[in-house]
């Protein structure tokens, strides 16, 4: 039985479609992430999932129940808000008990669910607290609590990390999993941060422009991007594009660049739409070399920036046609900023994806 | 920083300042119910009571006084229409207090979190209905009361505080409304109704906002005085503005009219301290965007 | 209102129903909004309609109450009528100063308490006061205070020069050249207090840093008033000085019981015309079409503000 089901689902507001068309399906017990940059939808997504707002067409199931004409409350699911939002004007402990005030749980059952969430929670100390008198931290962690005692089919949540700031949030991110494999309630994650997606997914949705780019796990979605738009969001620093048109010579296809022509590697001749049809060649910046002499596959170009990472180096280039790449290099490459060289990608491990 | 300086001569004075603007006109005028009625009408005016005259606050509540010297003050004959005149404000203000309060929650509410049709030209109507002047209005509504039998009624009265009090205490707490967080979407998951949102969320959320219209609501109607003095003065709903203005234009007292003065101005002044406590959470946000 | 459910129909090819015992934005806001509409329309439209009847009418009451239709007749008496156009320029003067004289008051006032750390509550109810007083009890009080006989300037000056009650000379401050002025005065002292408090939740949301930023950038106090202070409190002063106007061209208490119009009609604004006219000299028709240029004065007024101002600071945002 699917944790989540949604089918067919079409949201458009006046002749903006919001979401194009989307059918996924969610197993019980999993953490799926929407990754997609801001205004893709996910967030509508989540809201329609949540029955905070109304689909165009299209249905909704969540643990084997259609839900889709059901009001938010009646879907058995939880939801913890951007910033972790919470009744302003009341107390920790208030803001978790209005989550069970209008359920027919009785009420010692109620009492022994808030009491198991403040322990896990750990949040004994806020309880008499107004969420304005919290830490970002604490605020998080009574909305987890608020979402916990409800013991909902499904947790739904919209970036709630967001506005923490980085150690707090890579704690957070550790716990937040934990807790969610320890209860195995199927959960939907939002978030526009590919290291949260990354680190927390048992599947990620990647999302774009209002339609699902790809769904997979996270090794999937790094090693086997789908599209372009994947692999050009996921990864950091990012993917590096060979941008051309393919054309064949002496029997081989080649794709030529604004800054230059190479050859494409057997693995990927599957992928070729066609000669004369625009092709990407996608190569990550560890599997980039950069040479003072030209070499077999290369690009002239003049070094543009240096990032000194500590262990490592990020080498930024630009083309004679002024496009950027990165290059990851061991910290002793000795490139100055306007030097001259040679990017070497490694074509073996290179993507191919045509537009 | 300046917080941590002593303060300097110039703030003293500046303070100095505000406080004589401020409480100057109020002194002036509220002193005289502390002089005796011999001294009040003297040339020139006193700075202040030098000897504490009790008489007037006495006689307008309707108690004889003697003073020290054995002299003898008679209550005053409009102490039955000042004590009336407190009774009957109180209870029109507290009236148009709550009736404004249900009127206007939820309708600012309404315009300040939702977006439905024809909601700008509702809101122009109500922003129109502010800038009429109640002098204009005034004959048609006396006109209208007669032929309906409310003049000389408080509840004619409350009707009239009301088409004031609501259009501005609306436009009031419009903008604090769209200040607030969005728990709407908290209370739909929480399973609250919308009607459950407003009357359980929000308004507690919205507290100090309420608060400040009640106030406003509460002072208007309490110093109303161009309509009451039309349409209820010298009957028994005349209220404490149109009593204190018999001694106004009547007999000149200068004791009695202060110490009435006293009376419409201690609650006021109350409420008012009450409100300024809450009133530092007001931020204004345009109404019609 | 067929077109709610339609439009879902039609839109839709397997419609999703909203959910069950929901209702949606529009049903919820207009149940919500609009018996509060019908009972504004209802008791503002009766006598707008009336006064507008009215305004078309000769009112005679020789011989029982009678009126005859006129047309514009009135209107027209208005433009010819000299004191009409008096009380115009006192209007516009006794508005001016009401709203110079209330910003710049509560503007000063609200600095002051955002100066003020300690004491500031206190300070803080000792100037709302002004504004908890009625009209009618402020133009009691600013009579009392301004004129001859028992006002403060005779007590103090001649107390100053020591003179004996016998040789004391009344000075009023009340005068057929500055009535307007004072009363403006007053009635800025009745609402610079609610402007002042605006103000100040208003400055409290300014970042100290930009204080810190001003510092670096070596302003001086009256540039950091000016390019800090001001550019965030422009819609709160915006807002106030609307309200301010509309406020004091609807003015009527104060100056009635103040001034009652004078010295002589020195200050009798466009609103004690239009109550001299209907209550004193029993001309209702006159008094009704004298309203509405009064009317048409204060929206016209408001409007041209936000037309300049208010709509400039909207497109800045």
């Amino acid at each position: 039985m699917p944790g989540i089901e949604i089918k067919n689902l079409k949201k458009s507001f006046g002749e903006f479609e919001a979401i194009r068309e989307m059918s996924l399906t969610i197993p019980d017990g999993a953490f799926c992430v929407f990754l997609g940059p801001s205004g893709c939808g996910k967030s509508t997504t989540l809201n329609i999932v949540a029955g905070l707002d109304n689909a165009t067409s299209g249905t909704i199931s969540i643990a084997g129940r259609d839900v889709t004409a059901l009001a938010p409350h009646e879907r058995d699911i939880a939801m913890v808000f951007q910033s972790s939002l919470l009744y302003p004007h009341l107390t920790g402990l208030q803001n978790i008990q209005m989550s069970l005030r209008n359920t027919d749980t009785p009420a010692v059952e109620a009492a022994a669910r808030i009491e198991h969430a403040i322990e896990i929670l750990e949040i004994k100390s806020v309880l008499n607290k107004k969420p304005g008198a919290m830490s970002g931290g604490q605020r998080q962690r009574v909305a987890m609590a608020k979402a916990i005692v409800r013991k909902p089919a499904a947790f739904l949540m919209d970036e709630p990390l967001a506005a923490l700031d980085a150690a707090l949030r890579q704690s957070l991110r550790s716990e937040l999993v934990a807790l969610q494999k320890r209860l195995g309630t199927t959960t939907i994650f939002v978030t526009h941060d590919q290291v949260e997606a990354m680190t927390m997914g048992d599947i990620i949705v990647v999302m774009n422009a209002g339609a699902i780019e790809q769904v997979g796990t996270p090794d999937e979605i790094y090693n086997a991007p789908a599209t372009k738009f994947v692999a050009g969001f996921i990864g950091s620093p990012p993917m590096n594009f060979f941008d051309g048109t393919v054309s064949q010579e002496a029997g081989e296809p080649m794709l030529s660049t604004e800054a230059g022509t190479l050859k494409i590697p057997p693995h990927l001749h599957s992928r070729i739409a066609g000669n004369g049809v625009k092709h990407a060649l996608a190569v990550r910046p560890q599997h980039m070399q950069i040479s003072r002499t030209a070499q077999g596959q290369s690009i002239s170009a003049t070094v543009f920036v240096v990032e000194n990472l500590g262990k490592e180096s990020v080498i930024i280039l630009n083309d004679a046609a002024g496009k950027a790449y990165r290059v990851l290099a061991a910290p002793d490459h000795g490139y100055k900023r306007g030097e001259s060289a040679f990017l070497v990608p490694d074509l073996d491990r290179a993507l191919l994806f045509s537009e | 920083m300046t917080a941590t300086r002593r303060p300097s001569i110039l703030l003293i004075l500046a303070v100095a300042l505000a406080v004589i603007w401020t409480l100057l006109p109020i002194y002036w005028m509220l002193k005289t119910a502390f002089i005796s009625p011999s001294d009040a009408v003297g040339f020139p005016a006193p700075l202040w009571p030098t000897n504490p005259h009790f008489a007037a606050i006495h006689n307008i509540f309707g108690f004889g006084y003697t003073d020290p010297d054995g002299r003898e003050f008679l209550p005053a004959g409009q102490a039955p229409q000042i004590i009336n005149g407190l009774k009957n404000s109180l209870i029109v203000a507290l009236l148009v207090t709550v009736i404004t309060l249900l009127i206007i929650i939820p309708l600012s509410y309404a315009f300040a979190r939702f977006e439905f049709r024809g909601k700008t030209a509702l809101l122009m109507t109500i922003l129109f209905s502010v800038a009429v002047p109640p002098v204009s209005t005034l004959i048609p509504f006396y006109i209208l009361f007669v032929q309906l039998g409310l003049t000389g009624t408080k509840l004619g009265l409350v009707l009239i505080n009301l088409t004031i009090t609501v259009p501005f205490v609306t436009w009031m707490l419009i903008g604090y409304f769209r200040n607030l967080p969005a728990v709407e979407k908290l209370a739909r998951l929480d399973g609250f109704t919308r009607f459950g949102t407003l009357v359980y969320i929000i308004v507690p959320l919205a507290k100090s906002g309420i608060a400040v219209a009640a106030v406003v609501a509460f002072l208007f109607s309490w110093n109303e005085f161009v309509f009451a003095t039309q349409l209820v003065n010298g009957t028994s709903a005349a209220t404490l503005p149109t009593a204190v203005s018999g001694f106004l234009f009547l007999q000149p007292q200068p004791g009695l009219l202060s110490a009435s003065l006293w009376i419409s101005v201690i609650p006021a002044a109350l409420v008012a301290f009450f409100l300024q406590r809450h009133i530092a959470e007001m931020n204004l946000v345009d109404p019609v965007k | 209102m067929c077109c709610v459910p339609l439009r879902g129909i039609i839109r839709t090819g397997t419609p999703m129903k909203p959910a069950r015992r929901e209702l949606s934005n529009q049903q919820f806001a207009m149940m919500l909004a609009l018996p509060v509409i019908l009972f504004l329309v209802a008791t503002m439209a009766y006598p707008m309609g009336y006064a507008m009847w009215l305004s078309t009418q000769e009112i005679g009451f020789f011989g029982g109450f009678s009126s005859k239709y006129i047309g514009f007749t009135n209107y027209v008496n208005v433009l010819y009528s000299a004191e009409f156009w008096r009380s115009l320029v006192i209007t516009i003067r006794f508005v001016f100063l009401s709203v110079l004289f209330s910003m710049l008051i509560g503007l000063g006032l609200a600095l002051l308490m955002h100066r003020i750390k300690r004491g500031r509550a206190f300070l803080g109810t000792l100037i709302i006061l002004p504004w908890s007083v009625s009209l009618y009890g402020a133009g009691v009080m600013w009579q009392y205070l301004s004129r001859g006989q028992s006002g403060v300037a005779s007590a103090v000056i001649n107390r100053l020069l020591g003179r004996s009650a016998e040789d004391s000379v009344e000075y009023s401050l009340i005068s057929s050249a500055h009535i307007v002025d004072l009363l403006a005065l007053g009635n800025a002292w009745n609402l610079a207090p609610l402007v002042a408090f605006f103000i100040l939740a208003n400055l409290s949301t300014i970042p100290v840093r930009l204080y810190d930023l001003a510092r670096i950038d070596k302003l001086s106090a009256w540039q950091r008033f000016t390019c800090v202070t001001l550019p965030p409190l422009q819609y709160t002063l915006f807002v106030f000085t609307s309200i301010t106007l509309i406020l004091s061209m609807k003015l009527l208490d104060f100056i009635y019981v103040m001034s009652a119009g004078g010295p002589g009609d020195a200050s009798a604004t466009l609103t004690y015309r239009l109550f001299d006219l209907a209550f004193r000299r029993s001309n209702y028709g006159l008094s009704a079409a004298m309203s509405f240029y009064l009317l048409a004065l204060i929206v016209g007024s408001t409007l041209a503000l936000y037309f300049f101002w208010g709509r400039r600071l909207e497109s800045e945002e």
